[in-house]
């Protein structure tokens, strides 16, 4: 690489960050405060024990997306075979795993997790644990 | 929402009722304080909107309390970062999915966008300000949207929140050496992109 080319990559570097940072900075304290709000919600909820984190989204309690999924499925089996015959149905149902894809993991890792705990009979002292969860 | 004081009482108990000095929850929050805008502005390079935007740092925010809030401090940035990016990438992979689902049962035409949408938000800039500033930005946002995701990622990590190639490393999940050169690609191609727009 040249001299020239660079200086040129570091003149875009500098000014693509000057334009990010201002961008930044500009920020209006509408969307500032709901970030805070946000970082507030999610310390807020990671603080309580019992939180199940694939019940939360940025949203609301439930995915969105799994419920969409669940309701595009009913709607295919439901509609009948006039539905079912489209060319683009097997594409549809392929997409419906990626919709509940994440949810699923992380609702099965905590399901363990849970699952474990109600097998416990009674939590020795916490610090006798090991550290290996979260 | 209620807002959440982190005073002395505040605890982090982990998924085992063992508990956090407030030491450590206040540096958590003070990260988040830290990191919470410009995660928001990178986010919203790609995903072009700002509630979606939102709903994405909030839930990599969530997900990096929930999971690695105990982790040493350091480890945080990286993985917040990492979070941030699997959520952005499941953002548009959703997004694509749900057109096609949608697309399966409802006419494109019948979709429209709200007029409302486009109103920018106050600011404490003058609006000439925030004009430069916003049209600035987005030129070099559109050339970032242009490039492929990894190189995109590389650059915004790398450029926009200053992490070295070690930490941006961790936080894409690959090679030094794979950073190093996704970075430099982006670099040259965005040249050619914004060679004509005075940055």
């Amino acid at each position: 690489m040249s001299l020239k080319d660079r200086d040129e990559n570091a003149g875009l570097e500098r000014r693509a960050k000057r334009a990010f940072d201002a961008s930044v900075a500009e920020l209006d304290a509408g969307t500032r405060a709901r970030l805070a709000a946000a970082r507030r919600a999610a310390i807020e909820r990671a603080s309580k024990p019992g939180y199940l984190p694939w019940l939360f989204t940025g949203r609301g309690l439930i995915p969105l997306g799994g419920l969409a999924a669940a309701l595009v499925a009913a709607l295919i089996v439901t509609q009948g075979p006039a539905v079912r015959e489209r060319s683009t149905e097997t594409a549809v149902l392929g997409d419906l795993e990626i919709l509940v894809a994440e949810e699923e993991f992380d609702m099965l890792e905590d399901l363990e997790f849970y699952s474990w705990l109600d097998e416990q009979p009674e939590m020795e002292s916490p610090n006798a644990l090991d550290d290996t969860i979260g | 929402m209620r807002p959440m004081e982190l005073t002395l009482g505040t605890v982090f108990p982990d998924r085992l009722g063992r508990e956090k000095p407030l030491e450590h929850a206040t540096e958590f929050d003070r990260f988040l304080r830290e990191v919470e805008t410009r995660a928001f502005r990178i986010a919203l390079v790609t995903i072009r909107d700002r509630d979606e935007a939102l709903d994405v740092v909030q839930d990599a925010m969530i997900r990096l309390a929930n999971a690695y809030r105990r982790r040493p401090s350091e480890e945080w940035r990286p993985l917040f970062y990492r979070i941030l990016q699997n959520r952005v990438r499941d953002w548009h992979r959703r997004r694509a999915v749900r057109a096609r689902v949608l697309g399966f049962f409802v006419r494109a035409d019948e979709t429209s966008e709200d007029p409302l949408d486009a109103v920018p938000a106050p600011s404490h800039e003058s609006p000439l300000e925030r004009v430069a500033i916003e049209e600035t930005m987005e030129a070099v946002a559109a050339a970032l949207r242009r490039l492929p995701a990894r190189q995109c990622e590389a650059f915004m990590l790398r450029n926009f929140e200053g992490l070295d190639v070690a930490t941006t490393a961790r936080a894409m999940g690959c090679s030094e050496g794979s950073v190093k050169t996704h970075h430099s690609r982006a670099v040259a191609r965005l040249r050619e992109l914004l060679g004509e727009h005075q940055t």
